[in-house]
């Protein structure tokens, strides 16, 4: 059963957009779709086509899988912080050999190793020799200070075991803002969330790094630019994860999601493959609630969801630009290391 | 990500607990390393959403340190959301409209002011680039009085690429020392670089950068020092700036 790239006008957005459809589940369902804007067949094996449309999702309901979206972020960046930024595969063996009985197993603190073998290179980047850290970070200059002049500090030092580090931080204001906006406000956000995160010492924020998109739009803001155009091109999964909250939140309306997306990208990832990328995303996280809003109503759908196996596979097509077959990496039945760090490495663990 | 995602949903798929492959992804995913803050952002988004905040193993809730302002936070994210697709209608626009950028005044920010010593190393740059123009192959000067117009390293890295593959023709190069650093700046009309181990900067607006350089070395090389304006001086030796034209 092919898996269709479909240009649409589905009354999702004024604008043409694609989705990922399955051609024959469409017309099961009778969805009038125009075969002059079909694009691209990807064919997939009889595994993922057996699959279609029968997985039962684990979540109980959209509010449960909402909130375990959400919640399950700020886990998955909590247990990271003590290893982040680690890319050698034998400092990093050697390194969780020494500290972690092998793997972590649970939550620690960024300060559980006692020298990051990469940070350095990285901090002296923002040297507060060469920054004003005391104007551009407030009262946190001299925290930050003190643990940037010193080789190897691991990046998140300051953190508690399960606390999270600045992005996730970010995360949870932007799920507040939305919360008490009903919907985003960005110039609340900008002046009563990001800045005070960024810039404050308080304890709202305990994380010692601060990414260099972040410096960047603080430096040119005190130099006198304005907010929206005082941050840098940046490409990177931060940019992605930021946006998470707007995907979910504007799940309904690629219009307006994608307004939103651009809207906090602006401010510190002006990139708009980020953009792409981002709106990707939230393509996938739609397809995954999906069976839940068609329980909420009536099972009517103008594009029939994919399963969730389904629709890793197409964003794992779209994000791997079709270079890789996630079926046949799969079945290698390589450990997750060896995906990423062994000889016959997969994947960049960027 | 998509990969750990498909893994490990599978694995629920195929008997495991939901609760038991949520932990095993975001687990595996920290100890990959690399990156893992980010991947376990949105792996977690990935995967929580399949298997929910039902499916979270508590000790691992329990473990957030903020565990209750998150808690809250989503429980009112939530309900916010689904107060609006109750409504009935599967693709709701009445959802608060987020606010287009950039178009309105920013008065809640006007409090932040740019500090002082900022706002006079852009006049200094404004008096370099009063001056005239003749090519310059070699300068020494404080690197971070032009940190203003710093756009990053990602920025500078991609701008980078793309200059080495055009042409060459419009290059220059000069040599910055400070600090008994020796650092390579490249510049042509679309891009200024500056890299070296204790740093690196990019400035967009190369063609006004290139002018001010030019500028300044055209009246040094002229005059000498004397002969520039007492205010460009001054500060100049507020900020510890020399420089010097070694020509090429």
């Amino acid at each position: 059963m092919p898996l269709t790239q479909y240009s649409c006008n589905c009354g999702e957005g004024t604008n043409l957009h694609t989705h990922l459809v399955n051609l024959d589940l469409a017309k099961s369902r009778g969805v009038l779709i125009d075969s002059s804007s079909l694009k691209t067949v990807i064919t997939k094996t009889d595994k993922v086509t057996n699959e279609t449309d029968s997985a039962p999702p684990f979540a109980l309901d959209l509010r449960d899988a909402i909130q375990g979206a959400l919640l399950s972020m700020f886990i998955g960046d909590a247990l990271g912080s003590p290893l982040h930024w680690i890319y050698s595969s034998d400092k990093l063996s050697t390194i969780k050999n020494e500290k972690f009985t092998g793997a972590l197993q649970g939550y620690h603190r960024g300060s559980s190793i006692d020298v990051h073998p990469d940070s350095w290179k990285y901090f002296s980047r923002c040297d507060p020799r060469k920054e004003p850290v005391d104007s551009v970070f407030g009262g946190r200059g001299s925290k930050l200070e003190e643990s940037w002049r010193t080789q190897g500090t691991p990046y998140h030092n300051t953190l508690d075991a399960g606390d999270n580090t600045l992005t996730a931080r970010l995360v949870a204001a932007l799920v507040g803002n939305i919360v008490s906006n009903k919907g985003l406000d960005i110039e609340n956000y900008l002046a009563s969330s990001y800045i005070p995160l960024i810039t404050r010492a308080n304890d709202s924020n305990a994380d010692t790094w601060v990414d260099e998109t972040h410096r960047v739009f603080v430096r040119n803001l005190v130099a006198g630019a304005q907010p929206f155009e005082a941050g840098m091109d940046d490409l990177c999964l931060t940019g992605i994860a930021i946006c998470v909250p707007l995907l979910l939140a504007y799940s309904a309306n690629r219009d307006d999601c994608e307004i939103a997306v651009r809207s906090l990208l602006q401010l510190t990832h002006k990139n708009e493959e980020g953009v792409k990328q981002a709106l990707a995303w939230g393509d996938l996280l739609k397809h995954i609630l999906a069976p839940h809003t068609l329980t909420m109503h009536q099972g009517r759908s103008i594009i029939p969801s994919l399963s969730v196996n389904q629709a890793l596979r197409c964003s794992f097509d779209t994000f791997s630009e079709g270079r890789l077959n996630l079926d046949e990496v799969l079945s290698r039945g390589l450990s997750d290391i060896d995906a990423y760090h062994g000889p016959n490495v997969v994947f960049s663990s960027r | 990500m998509l990969y750990l995602a498909s893994k490990y949903f599978e694995e629920a798929q195929c008997g495991q607990s939901p609760s038991e492959a949520l932990e095993r992804a975001l687990l595996s995913n920290a100890n990959l390393g690399g990156d893992c803050c980010n991947r376990g952002l949105l792996l977690g988004s990935l995967l929580g959403a399949c298997f929910g905040a039902s499916n979270i193993p508590l000790h691992l809730l329990n473990g957030l340190k903020r565990k209750e302002e998150l808690i809250e936070a989503t429980d009112l994210f939530t309900e916010l959301i689904l107060q609006q697709l109750s409504t009935g209608n599967i693709h709701p626009s009445r959802f608060g409209r987020p606010s287009p950028f950039p178009t309105k005044s920013y008065s809640a920010l006007s409090a932040i002011q740019p500090p002082r010593d900022f706002r006079l190393k852009l006049e200094l740059m404004k008096k370099i680039a009063a001056m005239a123009n003749v090519p310059v192959k070699k300068l020494r000067f404080k690197r971070d009085i032009f940190s203003p117009l710093d756009e990053g390293d990602a920025a500078r890295d991609r701008k980078e690429a793309l200059a080495s593959s055009s042409s060459t023709s419009n290059k220059k190069a000069i040599r910055l020392d400070e600090d008994d650093h020796t650092e390579d700046v490249v510049y042509n009309q679309d891009i200024v670089q500056c890299e070296s181990g204790s740093g690196v900067f990019y400035y967009p607006q190369s063609s006004e950068l290139v002018s001010r350089l030019d500028a300044y070395a055209k009246v040094r090389s002229r005059h000498g020092v004397d002969k520039v304006d007492p205010v460009t001086i001054d500060l100049f030796q507020n900020y510890g700036i020399q420089i010097s034209i070694n020509r090429v």
